[in-house]
């Protein structure tokens, strides 16, 4: 047998590259090489609880982006990881905003930044506002957009709404300092299991308390004049969210609505059509949308290579016409595309029995 | 150009078009710097390609032809015809990796050194099918690898692969 010792690391690489992440495990441990291979791969980390205080050896990933932290493994969800623009330096804390200011987390930010010369740093944060909760959501985006006067373009909110939460911890303060600067939202006011979406009694509570915050999402977004990118998790009421999106979005350019307990997987595929194109018709400025889907293999790591899609300046040929790809094994569209041959590259996973249904426009 | 000859490291001659020996980006650009120095009317050249023996030059070849083939099929067939080509050359792949361990390992170094990204691609598909769900040392076995990771090392990884993802 030849001596397969003498596998490089860029081999090992491609060979990693076809795998899911959860395989990457067993790689690490075959061989040095292997294991270097693995590290080099490495984008993202998740840092528990538990481990937040330990500083660890950062070095050992040179391509590090994102440092996740969180309080359980559940969360954050998949498609938070892949959030944000690539290139930057992004942190998800899921959990106490305080989390982050551990020295060796304050430390990597301050080399990522130094590294990428004028990029601005990336902070993603993620606050909940439980019913027991005491601080409103206005002293949470203050205490995050304030942090050590880091320049943030993103930010992100993930408050779970819950009755008995008053109201008026959803309203904005538009006078924080930084959140004029904003390039880039991220918006889940709710966490909501299949189960809870079965219970309509319950829905319609936090239906009254989405309303509300809608509203109040209307309202800030109206002092954040840089926003270009727009991350929606929406709560299972097609009504809802396109009266936010279209009375925020005249200038939004990018925008995913992230599809786990979403209208969308509620919509038949034709509803799902209808509404795309609608967004392009109302979104002047919308070039890129994209929809992701919650899988286990999301939950393996490997979202960006093989689970989402996207759409570039869709908007330049959205009168021609649309391509739609239809994941055929979940029985759901996923995404839409200028040309057949974006649709079919955008995502692997979908080009293995792809089934494309046209729509021709106007 | 006219046809070139490629010559393993046994000594084997194989003669193709350069458009076909063009898929190997190394010969590619030895081709280029050749035009560069002699013009297009260059007599038929002896390419060596020291670190690929015979059998895997033949192989690699046979891929290079077969995907210029494949190529030209897309160009020429309408848009209602592409999924037909398409699933002919996934079958036509399908066949042409059924080959051994060993095979694999050289034809992905061959892919590799000869820096053909389409082969490359299958190739390392391949070993990493190999891969799946196998334990390290099952990975080692498959592959013919001795454990060079001290017990320290590998204690070290178990422990961060609790918490590091992806």
């Amino acid at each position: 047998m030849s001596d397969m010792t003498t596998l490089s690391v860029t081999l090992w690489e491609q060979i990693i590259s076809h795998l899911p992440g959860k395989h990457l495990g067993s790689v690490r441990c075959v061989c040095q090489t292997s294991r270097q291979a693995v590290e080099n791969y490495v984008q993202r980390v998740v840092i528990t609880k538990a481990s937040i205080h330990e500083a660890p050896d950062l070095s050992r990933w040179p391509n590090l982006q994102t440092i996740i932290i969180t309080d359980n493994m559940k969360a954050p969800y998949p498609e938070m990881m892949s959030l944000g623009p690539q290139g930057m330096p992004f942190i998800v804390v899921c959990g106490k905003t305080s989390w982050w200011q551990t020295d060796w987390l304050r430390q990597w930010v301050a080399k990522e930044q130094q590294k990428r010369g004028a990029t601005v740093g990336l902070l993603f944060c993620v606050t909940s506002m439980d019913s027991d909760d005491g601080n409103d959501i206005s002293a949470e985006i203050e205490q995050t957009l304030q942090i050590d006067h880091l320049p943030i373009a993103y930010l992100g909110i993930w408050s779970h709404l819950e009755e008995g939460v008053p109201l008026e911890r959803l309203a904005w303060n538009k006078a924080v300092p930084g959140l004029s600067n904003l390039e880039g939202l991220y918006v889940e006011f709710i966490e909501v299991q299949a189960e809870v979406l079965r219970c309509m009694t319950h829905l319609t509570k936090l239906r009254v308390l989405f309303e509300e915050a809608c509203t109040s999402i209307i309202d800030a977004v109206q002092h954040m004049p840089c926003l270009r990118t727009l991350h929606l998790e929406p709560i299972a009421e097609d009504s809802l969210v396109p009266e936010v999106l279209f009375t925020l979005g005249k200038d939004i350019q990018e925008l995913c609505i992230l599809g786990s307990v979403s209208m969308l997987s509620l919509m038949d595929h034709h509803s799902w059509l209808a509404y795309v194109l609608d967004l392009f018709a109302k979104l002047p400025k919308l070039n890129t949308f994209f929809c992701i889907m919650r899988t286990d293999e999301l939950f393996s790591g490997h979202v960006e290579k093989s689970a989402w899609v996207s759409v570039d300046h869709l908007r330049v040929v959205a009168m021609g016409e649309v391509y739609i790809a239809y994941d055929k094994e979940n029985d759901r569209i996923s995404g839409a595309f200028r040309t057949f041959k974006d649709a079919e590259t955008a995502d692997p996973v979908l080009s293995h029995q792809p089934r494309y249904p046209r729509l021709q426009m106007g | 150009m006219p046809d070139i000859v490629l010559r393993s490291n046994d000594g084997a001659d194989h003669k193709i078009s350069a458009s076909t020996a063009r898929l190997s980006r190394t010969v590619a650009s030895l081709l280029q710097d050749l035009e560069a120095s002699k013009g297009e009317d260059a007599e038929l050249l002896i390419v060596p390609i020291p670190n690929v023996c015979n059998c895997t030059l033949k192989k690699v070849l046979d891929f290079c032809e077969q995907q210029r083939a494949f190529d030209d099929l897309v160009r020429a067939s309408p848009a209602a015809q592409q999924p037909e080509v398409t699933r002919k050359t996934q079958a036509w792949r399908e066949t042409y990796m059924k080959v051994s361990t060993d095979e694999l390992y050289h034809l992905v170094m061959a892919a590799h050194y000869l820096d053909v990204p389409g082969l490359l691609g299958l190739c390392t598909d391949a070993m990493a099918d190999h891969i799946r769900g196998k334990s390290p040392s099952q990975v080692r076995a498959c592959f013919g690898l001795k454990p060079n990771l001290s017990p320290e090392e590998e204690d070290d990884i178990r422990r961060s692969n609790l918490w590091a993802l992806s």
